[in-house]
């Protein structure tokens, strides 16, 4: 047991495990940007640096390449706090580097955070407009919304990551039972009628009997989106009621059942808060003669539901709003509509770790170089002194 | 490594397992309904004329939404519905046979052809004009497998746009209401429009191509979409836009009916080659390498624009027919220009297609 533990200890302190996973981290950095011209900033952030293996599709089978951010920043953290707590002895001399690595594992330890709880998403606003939620940029949602109420919508959200080829769905508040017949993560729809050699439509209800869906590859180019597609059938107590097709390309469709009204849309994946965004003004210019923007805001006015908040922010570029643990940044406007704006809604409750970080490395190195600058500079005149 | 090392490896690969992992699980929440969108399919601003009508007892009028211009629902017992809808759209939208199967298939009934369309459809006068009605039953129970379902469905033609009425639902609710219909038709009146047609002697695609909003494509919901404009020849009429399109018209002459489509797709959608690969395959041409697709396109330049042009002669399955088109690629979304349909058709608009090209406008 006691070898054990010997080995335990001697593993995780080992300045060649620092080395290793240093040269590995590096190496990461360097094929993550090789991949980064095939799959884009979003999908190497996740297949290599937030995950714990890279896997590779290598034939259509996920082959481990490398190990992925997680593994090695989970082990560089590790590392460092079990040799801190080994070798390192609490000193004056030693004070800055104990501060610095301190500052070294709250960055570590707020990159894992980031990675675990930050979302991103946008929201689009025409002037206005009035909006208490977001969207994700990056997931989508088949949307089973209740409409019968004339004033509120009970909607059932189901992410699209459930939805895979034969999946069925089943939710206590939904009086059907939702069966994936097929998911095309990005399908291009055609209309039927320009498609004339094009395969029967799995669809029996609503526009899909009128649309083509055909598969796409992903693409992870930064200026194109993936639209998915799915036919979904829903089967009732007493039957099949039907397959729809549902795409982000397509409006709400729509269908009663036992009196109510429903709705099926396929949609970015939204995130609902307790307060009103509204846009008043987007006001934005431009370098002359050009389209590039020189600097542009929104003037918004922010309502919470109880009424406690009501008031008018101006948000710009480097001037956010930040509010109830949301950050709303100016992100882009569209260029063809000169009366909208897209801002970017961030969660990230650990957002201050990093800044925090580099303060610690800060002083942390200061006081480092400061005590061997005064010991030098004693030496120097003891030295003098005895001259 | 020794063994022991290897397991310390991993017990801390497991710990590390829980971070980082998205569970994707079914929520379900209750929203305030949203505002519907403040962008009309087709303009029922300006020079639209104006609907005036009486509703029949028992007919509860709803919000007019983007595309309807008046709407009601009807509850019979049972929890029976039924749905009256009043739209209007320019032109003749693609004629009364296309206009009668889009409603035939709705309640899954097979389509008409041209010699039975007169036997189904009879003519009526009423104080706001000159009507055709047609009044259709499911053959099967296609509501919740149970109800059939009937339309009954009313259109008048005015020069430049024409207007429907459908009454749809529950079969044995839309027959009690068949006399309230008539009473509704007959308490119609349409007023002038106030502002005249525009002066630019075509149609200009101001009215609809800024209603895209509509989740027509992705290239519209985004940030870096253009707005592309375009004047139409006054002799091309123009339809319903759909889910996907961004213009679309209609094309007559005595060879039949054209279609022209202009859609567009985020990034190169493809690309040039797959696309015009794509067109061929519509009209069962084979397809051909890049090479050949080099040799069987030429561009045409309007301003900065660069149109692909092709012009290909194939079949369908109803006859010979004609595709010429025109691929325009912009920085971060293409746009397809296609003019399809009968041979003499297409030839006879080839010029216009051309001309067309030329006043295509992106800002």
């Amino acid at each position: 047991m006691r070898n054990v533990i010997k080995s335990f200890v001697e593993f995780f302190v080992s300045l060649k495990l620092t080395v290793v996973l240093l040269a590995l981290s590096a190496l990461m950095v360097f094929f993550a940007t090789l991949d980064q011209t095939q799959l884009g900033v979003w999908g190497i952030q996740h297949k290599w640096f937030q995950s714990l293996i890279v896997l590779q599709n290598i034939k259509g089978l996920p082959i481990p390449i490398f190990p992925g951010g997680y593994f090695l920043g989970g082990l560089l953290l590790i590392n460092l706090v079990s040799a801190h707590i080994y070798r390192f002895k609490l000193s004056w001399k030693k004070s800055g580097i104990f501060i610095t690595h301190a500052g070294l594992i709250v960055l570590l330890v707020g990159e894992l955070l980031s990675g675990v709880v930050q979302r991103e998403s946008t929201m689009k606003l025409d002037e206005g407009d009035t909006k208490n939620y977001s969207e994700s940029t990056h997931y989508n949602e088949l949307a089973i919304i209740d409409a019968t109420d004339p004033e509120f919508d009970n909607v059932v959200a189901i992410p699209d990551a459930l939805l895979t080829n034969d999946a069925s769905l089943q939710y206590a508040k939904l009086p059907f039972r939702v069966v994936v017949k097929a998911f095309y993560p990005n399908a291009f729809l055609q209309m039927r009628n320009q498609v004339p050699n094009a395969p029967d439509s799995l669809a029996t209800m609503g526009v899909g009997t009128q649309v083509v869906a055909t598969p796409m590859p992903l693409t992870y180019k930064e200026n194109e989106a993936n639209e998915p597609a799915a036919f979904i059938e829903l089967i009732g107590r007493e039957g099949p009621l039907g397959t729809y097709l549902v795409s982000t390309q397509l409006r709400p469709q729509s269908f009663e059942l036992e009196g109510k009204k429903w709705q099926l849309v396929f949609r970015p994946e939204r995130y609902y808060t307790h307060y009103t965004v509204t846009l008043e003004k987007f006001s934005h210019d431009r370098y002359a003669g050009t389209d590039i923007a020189k600097n542009f805001s929104s003037k918004v006015r922010l309502q919470t539901d109880d009424g406690h908040t009501d008031r008018e922010v101006l948000i710009y570029m480097n001037n956010p709003l930040r509010f109830d643990g949301l950050t709303y940044y100016q992100a882009s406007f569209d260029p063809s509509n000169e009366h909208n704006t897209v801002l970017q809604v961030v969660k990230n409750p650990s957002w201050i770790l990093p800044y925090v970080a580099c303060a610690m490395l800060f002083t942390g190195l200061i006081i480092q170089f400061g005590i061997s600058l005064i010991a030098f500079a004693s030496k120097r005149r003891r030295q003098n002194a005895h001259a | 490594m020794s063994t022991h090392r290897l397991q310390f490896l991993l017990a801390t690969l497991t710990l590390l397992t829980f971070a980082g992992c998205r569970d994707p699980k079914i929520t379900s929440y209750r929203v305030r309904k949203e505002a519907p969108p403040k962008m009309p399919l087709v303009s029922s601003e300006g020079n639209a004329p104006q609907l005036h009508f009486k509703a029949p007892n028992g007919w509860s009028e709803q919000p007019a939404g983007s595309v309807r211009v008046a709407s009601f629902a009807i509850s019979g017992t049972d929890g029976r519905k039924a749905d009256m809808s009043v739209t209007q759209f320019p032109g003749d939208v693609g004629g009364d046979l296309a206009n009668v199967n889009r409603w035939r298939g709705q309640i899954q009934l097979a389509p008409l052809n041209e010699a039975d369309l007169p036997k189904e459809v009879h003519e009526q006068d009423f104080p706001a004009g000159h009507f055709s009605l047609i009044d259709m039953v499911s053959d099967k129970p296609v509501i919740e497998g149970k109800y059939h379902s009937r339309i009954l469905g009313a259109w008048l033609k005015q020069p430049d746009r024409t207007w429907f009425f459908k009454l749809s639902g529950d079969a044995d609710l839309v027959a009690a209401q068949k006399s309230a219909f008539e009473d509704f038709l007959k308490s119609l009146t349409i007023s002038a429009p106030t502002v005249t047609d525009s002066a630019l002697g075509g149609t200009t695609n101001s009215d609809v191509s800024t209603s895209s909003g509509v989740a027509a494509s992705g290239a519209d919901t985004g940030a870096g979409a253009h707005t592309v404009t375009w004047i139409a020849p006054t002799t091309w009429s123009a339809k319903p836009l759909g889910a996907m399109r961004k213009g679309s018209f209609s094309v007559h002459s005595d060879g039949g009916e054209a279609d022209l489509s202009i859609i567009s797709f985020p990034g190169d959608a493809g690309g040039v080659a797959e696309n015009l690969n794509r067109w061929r395959g519509q009209i069962q041409l084979a397809t051909l390498d890049a090479a050949a697709l080099a040799a069987s396109s030429s561009t045409i330049a309007n301003g900065n624009l660069r149109f692909t042009v092709v012009d290909y002669s194939g079949t369908t399955a109803s006859g010979p027919t004609r595709l010429i088109g025109a691929i325009l690629p912009l920085d971060n979304e293409t746009y397809f220009f296609k003019l399809m349909g009968p041979e003499s058709t297409v030839s006879q608009n080839k010029q216009a297609f051309m001309d067309f090209l030329k006043t295509v406008q992106v800002r």
